[in-house]
């Protein structure tokens, strides 16, 4: 089994940088994904549907679903569409829109 | 961001008509010969042979690079990467683009198209326009997605998210991944998955032996794509990946996140067999997917004709034989007019800029007798693999016995299966009258991931066709769009004030 969800075989990766998600620190790399971030942090829990409040996460991948929508220094944006920058700071949307 | 209705909200008062994005807008307007909506391969080779005839070009894509999603770019924090066949093909297309005297928008996400034509894209919080009056819609092709109980827990995501996490965010899905659905992507997506040392918790695949042997003469009319997919079945075999056959997922476990699956032996027509017992399965990620589907969103914007054909994945834009749609000056390339796979997107991207530039006179019709009837000729030969596979893969009648009634089908509104129903009865027979009636598909998304499963829902209560159940007419704006957007600077303290009046 993987040591982590990140694949690191032959990859070389850019700096690391930090920002922080519902106030954990997360360490992830300049310019990745911030779905890709969260996710190989194991922070898969990244919202809570506005009409019945279930947990939601990455669905599509591609920009097309809106479920991995959160907010990212006030504004709403999907995680799959954002790539990590230093000192981010990451919530969830809850509840009613 | 807001939504349709938000929107709306904003425009209503101090403008006659804010959602034209023509009317009010201080932006300018960039004028080209022809603008082509998606950077994939049939979008790219579209616009390289548009180009090569003298049409100023524009290309839009809402990604940060070109190539669509089968030669997406890995993402930008990676710096060295083993290279891959499908990474090098797709280098070579952007170096193409790149090198070619083409205007590019990245990252620029299209809310609205306008007849005749004019093009408004969100990129940041920055409002652009482009006007053309030529069109090539290159827009590719979204999952068909079918819903069971639990799906909408995290840890649940579609094939094509989880090659995009492989192939792009170059993380795996889960530590123990559930592969389920059916056709080539689930063999493609658990080989990279292996590959990439992953662990599968077992690949179920809904389609019969006997389904895949009927395909298999259609199929091997492409020996080469055949080889790549028996090889993918070989490799898991070696792996030791456990495969299940005419099984299908029909709940996903979990207290608030997947933590497990269930699935079933189904019938030829995917309907549970009644003295099968419901199988766990172990494992924190669930991938599952029903094979591809035109993306219709810019077409049923522009009302163009759609027709539903099984063969071609579904509902799909109407063209002729040279990809012209019944809209003046609009051309379809690659998988929106049919679902035929990367084989045959190029072909069709470039078959596509050949009509539009003899259309508008780039080219003399001598040229394209000469140089795009060969093309158009060859295409039907071979789609034939691509139909076979659409054939395969599309998801039988069965399923919609695993939805139950609590079970949501609108991710967005949370709209579940019994609230569907319940409009249906009362006489919401299109899917047109089901939207207005529950405002299922009305959500963030536009309806991307549950009007094909609530087409099946109707089918199933009414028992009519597709093509009855029609499609619905597409909003701007198309994707979620910050109302900075529209706004920028201006704030509410700027509105001008006026003196109340006397009393």
């Amino acid at each position: 089994m993987l040591e982590s969800l990140r694949i690191e075989k032959n990859i070389k990766r850019s700096k690391r940088v930090r920002f922080t998600f519902n106030e954990t620190e997360v360490e992830a790399y300049l310019g990745e994904p911030l779905v890709a971030a969260l996710w190989a942090a194991d922070l898969r829990t990244l919202r809570y549907a506005p009409r019945d409040e279930k947990p939601r996460s990455l669905y599509c991948a591609m920009g097309n679903c809106q479920e991995c929508a959160v907010m990212i220094n006030g504004m709403k944006a999907e995680a799959c569409r954002v790539v990590v920058n230093e000192g981010m700071v990451v919530t969830s949307l809850r509840g009613p829109r | 961001m807001t939504n349709a209705r938000g929107n709306q909200n904003y425009s209503s008062k101090n403008t006659a008509n804010r959602s034209d994005a023509a009317a009010n807008s201080r932006e300018s307007v960039e004028k080209f010969d022809l603008i082509v909506l998606g950077a994939g391969p049939a979008g790219i080779e579209a616009a390289l042979t548009a180009r090569s005839f003298g049409m100023r070009t524009l290309i839009i894509d809402e990604a940060p690079q070109a190539g669509g999603q089968y030669y997406r770019a890995p993402n930008l924090s990676v710096q060295d990467m083993p290279s891959t066949l499908e990474k090098r093909e797709g280098d070579r297309l952007r170096v193409r683009l790149a090198e070619a005297d083409i205007e590019t928008w990245f990252n620029h996400r299209i809310w609205s198209v306008e007849p005749a034509y004019r093009v408004a894209c969100a990129t940041g919080v920055h409002n652009r326009l482009a006007e053309a009056p030529s069109l090539i819609i290159a827009t590719g092709v979204v999952e068909k997605v079918r819903p069971v109980p639990g799906w909408t827990q995290p840890g649940v995501m579609g094939l094509a998210a989880a090659a995009i996490m492989v192939k792009s965010y170059k993380v795996v899905p889960g530590k123990k991944v559930l592969l389920a659905g059916s056709g080539p992507l689930l063999y493609d997506v658990a080989t990279k998955i292996c590959a990439a040392g992953g662990e599968i918790a077992a690949l179920v695949d809904a389609v019969p032996m006997s389904t895949w042997m009927r395909q298999a003469p259609r199929l091997a009319r492409k020996p080469k794509l055949l080889t790549k997919g028996l090889g993918w079945m070989a490799y898991l075999r070696a792996r030791g990946v456990k495969i299940y056959r005419s099984h299908a997922l029909c709940e996903v476990l979990g207290d608030g996140e997947a933590n497990g699956a269930m699935i079933r032996k189904v019938d030829s027509d995917w309907y549970p067999v009644s003295e099968s017992e419901p199988i766990q399965i172990d494992c924190d990620t669930v991938c599952y997917g029903y094979g591809l589907q035109p993306g219709l969103d810019m077409s049923r914007l522009l009302g163009a004709e759609h027709v539903y054909k099984r063969s071609r994945g579904g509902w799909t834009l109407k063209t002729d034989r040279f990809l012209r749609t019944s809209l003046r000056k609009v051309y379809a390339a690659g998988d929106v007019a049919g679902a035929f796979g990367i084989d045959l997107a190029g072909l069709r991207g470039r078959l596509a800029a050949y009509t539009a530039a003899m259309d508008s006179r780039f080219i003399e019709p001598k040229r394209f007798r000469l140089e795009a009837r060969p093309l158009k000729d060859s295409l039907p030969h071979s789609a034939s693999f691509g139909r076979a596979v659409n054939r395969l893969s599309m998801p039988r009648r069965g399923l919609v016995a695993f939805i139950t009634p609590e079970t949501t089908i609108c991710r967005c509104e949370s709209i579940t299966r019994a609230k569907l129903e319940l409009a249906i009865e009362q006489g919401a027979h299109t899917l047109t009258n089901l939207r207005s009636a529950t405002r299922c598909g009305m959500g963030p998304c536009g309806g991307r991931y549950c009007l094909s499963a609530a087409s099946t829902i109707i089918r199933e209560e009414l028992e009519i066709e597709f093509g009855d159940i029609g499609i619905v007419k597409g909003r701007s704006p198309l994707r979620p769009v910050h109302i900075r957007t529209f706004t920028q600077d201006f704030s509410y303290g700027d509105l001008p004030s006026r003196r109340p009046p006397p009393l």
